[in-house]
């Protein structure tokens, strides 16, 4: 018969506690699942509502009992380590936005890929395996590189294939990177261009691929012009939300300290922008490296890895696609950490490339 | 003495009247003078908001030492509103009607002869302190030489040395506040505008800071607004505080405080001191309460 008489006075202080300090929460529940639950509730609203009008006016008062509160918590934790052995937070397996040591992270990476290698592995050796065009085992596209190499002209495809991304996002990015510094900096500027970019991002970037058959034919520029357009209408709007991102703290600043418009523009907004722009287009280099395969689909006599698959592809060499396909991940691997350490040395204020 | 002879001026409009405007002697204009000054924003709802209403003021330009003067009122008052029409930036400037006036001219826009320290890090992230502190003076067309010079002095006098040739990021919060003062002091502005330049620091470290400002301030002899919250910090480093009420932000009071006359943690730790911050906390909280019941 006590108990009720305790949680009569008791409640009052994480009732009102509530309000200001969040530990008493996990209190109620606690409270809740005792056997009293109804006289609690009953008992607690009358001099809960007689504290809240108190606790306007003296908040010395107020904090003294969210420390009793917050006593009252621990000794209620207590009871819940006691009573019901609830699993610690700190023994779970996945922590959301846990630290992970960079071995760990490592293990972790390899683990996925001996998965995958091995699994890869299974499905494509033995008896009952997949067959070999549409499977081949991981021997069988490491011995395709030696045929592609010398008789597909790998190294050649390869830097032709880099040539041609090269070339097209560069024309992408002389053209996109003004116009979005204008663009971002000027909305009238901006206003007269919106129906552009608004087009450009929706237009589904593969049926560009015909387009550019019927405007360039064949030849190189039907490739240059598919992966500049293709790369212009992504690298244009993230340019722009950039420079408008720039916050008018540092505008103001600059005007405060006399520049005037053009300084603005050239030693504060550009600036500012550099290294998110940078980051915007190591990221669309990438995308382009695939688009590359696309342009080249098409072309047989162009050469590049992008007809070296879809030759590979017509009689059926699946293992020449695979190891094509992994030439092509390597290469933007590789690419990309190089893109990232000379992001790290042009902008050293930058913590994250 | 003229000194002396303004803050009796001021004491005069203390009934709670606007302050009436000193008389201009005809070769010094005033260095900031307000008439009336009102600016409304329109909502998008389509009314119209009022941040300030009917500001009048003027700050008589006292040759070789300007005056401190510190603006308190509750949040939303409009206190950076009026800061902003001085330095001449939008959206708060222009006004919607009166006269804000500079040295007896009107305000056209934002210039090197008001500097202006803001509450955020406004540091810029891309540049090194003394890239920073420099800038200024690359704007005013200083050649390199010279403008490394003169920033490094001020550096020094900021007591950032050592961290010429880092960047914001690897700086404390208070080290960024003195790369913002360092960098619009370096132009000798006639005006510096803080707008609760110290709000993000800690008590200590904002100490500190007016410990610095006082230091560097008799030397720049420029007249300093400051906008805080901190009734401590208005009291040890005004000479006037400008008391502004909630929305419309109206100036309800000038009070003039003695200058600092110590270091920032020993004054303010006096009783004296205290006394002084209790009595203007009522009047500060008077406007705060008011609004509180009409809500």
């Amino acid at each position: 018969m006590d108990t009720p008489q305790e949680n009569q006075g008791e409640p009052v202080a994480p009732e009102k506690s509530a309000k200001t300090n969040e530990p008493v929460t996990k209190k109620q529940p606690v409270a809740a699942k005792g056997p009293i639950e109804e006289d609690q509730t009953v008992a607690t609203k009358e001099p809960a509502t007689e504290d809240q009008t108190g606790a306007k006016q003296q908040t010395v008062e107020a904090e003294q009992q969210t420390v009793e509160a917050e006593q009252q918590t621990v000794e209620a934790e207590q009871s819940i380590t006691e009573n019901q052995e609830k699993p610690q937070r700190h023994n779970k397996i996945f922590k959301i936005r846990e630290e992970l040591p960079s071995h760990h992270k490592t293990l972790l990476s390899l683990g996925c890929v001996v998965l995958v290698l091995l699994l890869w592995h299974m499905f494509s050796t033995g008896e009952n395996r997949v067959p070999r065009m549409i499977l081949p085992s991981p021997g069988e596209v490491w011995d395709a590189f030696g045929p592609l190499h010398s008789k597909m002209e790998l190294t050649t495809s390869i830097s032709k294939s880099l040539k041609r991304v090269s070339l097209g996002f560069l024309i992408a990015a002389t053209l996109a990177i003004p116009l979005g510094i204008l663009m971002g900096t000027f909305p009238k500027i901006d206003s007269f261009f919106e129906p552009l970019t608004l087009f450009g991002g929706y237009v589904p970037v593969v049926t560009l691929v015909p387009l550019t058959l019927t405007w360039w034919g064949l030849g190189w520029q039907q490739k240059i012009g598919f992966l500049t357009i293709g790369i212009f209408v992504f690298l244009l709007p993230m340019i722009v939300k950039t420079v408008k991102d720039i916050d008018t703290v540092y505008l103001n600043t600059g005007y405060t300290l006399g520049a005037n418009r053009w300084q603005t523009i050239w030693h504060i907004i550009i600036p500012m922008a550099k290294s998110q722009i940078f980051g915007h287009c190591r990221f669309l280099y990438g995308i382009g490296w695939a688009y590359i395969i696309l342009a080249e689909y098409t072309d047989l006599s162009a050469g590049g890895l992008g007809t070296i698959i879809i030759s590979a592809n017509r009689v059926s060499a699946t293992d020449r696609v695979f190891a094509v396909l992994i030439v092509i991940v390597v290469i933007a691997i590789l690419v990309d950490t190089a893109l990232k350490h000379l992001g790290h040395m042009l902008f050293p204020y930058e913590e994250e490339i | 003495m003229s000194r002396n002879k303004d803050k009796k001026k001021a004491a005069a409009s203390f009934d709670g009247n606007l302050p009436k405007l000193h008389n201009n002697s005809k070769d010094v204009p005033d260095i900031v003078t307000f008439k009336n000054v009102t600016r409304e924003f329109p909502m998008p709802n389509g009314g119209v908001f009022t941040a300030i209403k009917d500001v009048s003021f003027t700050v008589p330009d006292i040759p070789f030492k300007g005056e401190f003067i510190a603006m308190l009122g509750p949040s939303g008052c409009g206190k950076s509103t009026v800061l902003n029409i001085i330095a001449g930036l939008e959206p708060s400037f222009p006004a919607t009607s009166g006269e804000a006036l500079v040295r007896g001219k009107p305000i056209t826009g934002p210039g090197p002869d008001r500097g202006m320290v803001f509450q955020s890090y406004s540091s810029f992230p891309c540049y090194t302190v003394l890239e920073n502190v420099a800038i200024g003076l690359k704007f005013q067309g200083v050649c390199k030489e010279e403008r490394e010079d003169l920033a490094m002095k001020w550096i020094k006098k900021v007591h950032l040395s050592g961290s010429e040739y880092k960047y914001p990021h690897q700086l404390s919060g208070g080290m960024r506040q003195r790369v913002a003062i360092a960098r619009s002091l370096v132009l000798h502005p006639k005006i510096i505008l803080m707008d609760e330049p110290y709000g993000a620091l800690d008590r200590i470290t904002r100490w500190e800071m007016q410990d610095l400002l006082v230091d560097i301030w008799k030397e720049v002899e420029a007249t300093v607004f400051l906008v805080t919250h901190d009734i401590a910090e208005a009291v040890y480093l005004g000479d006037r505080i400008y008391l502004f009420s909630a929305s419309p932000g109206q100036l309800i009071e000038e009070i003039p405080v003695p200058p600092p006359s110590g270091r920032a943690a020993e004054m303010q730790r006096t009783a004296k001191f205290s006394k002084l911050v209790n009595e203007i906390s009522v009047k500060v909280e008077k406007p705060l309460k008011e609004m509180m019941n009409i809500k």
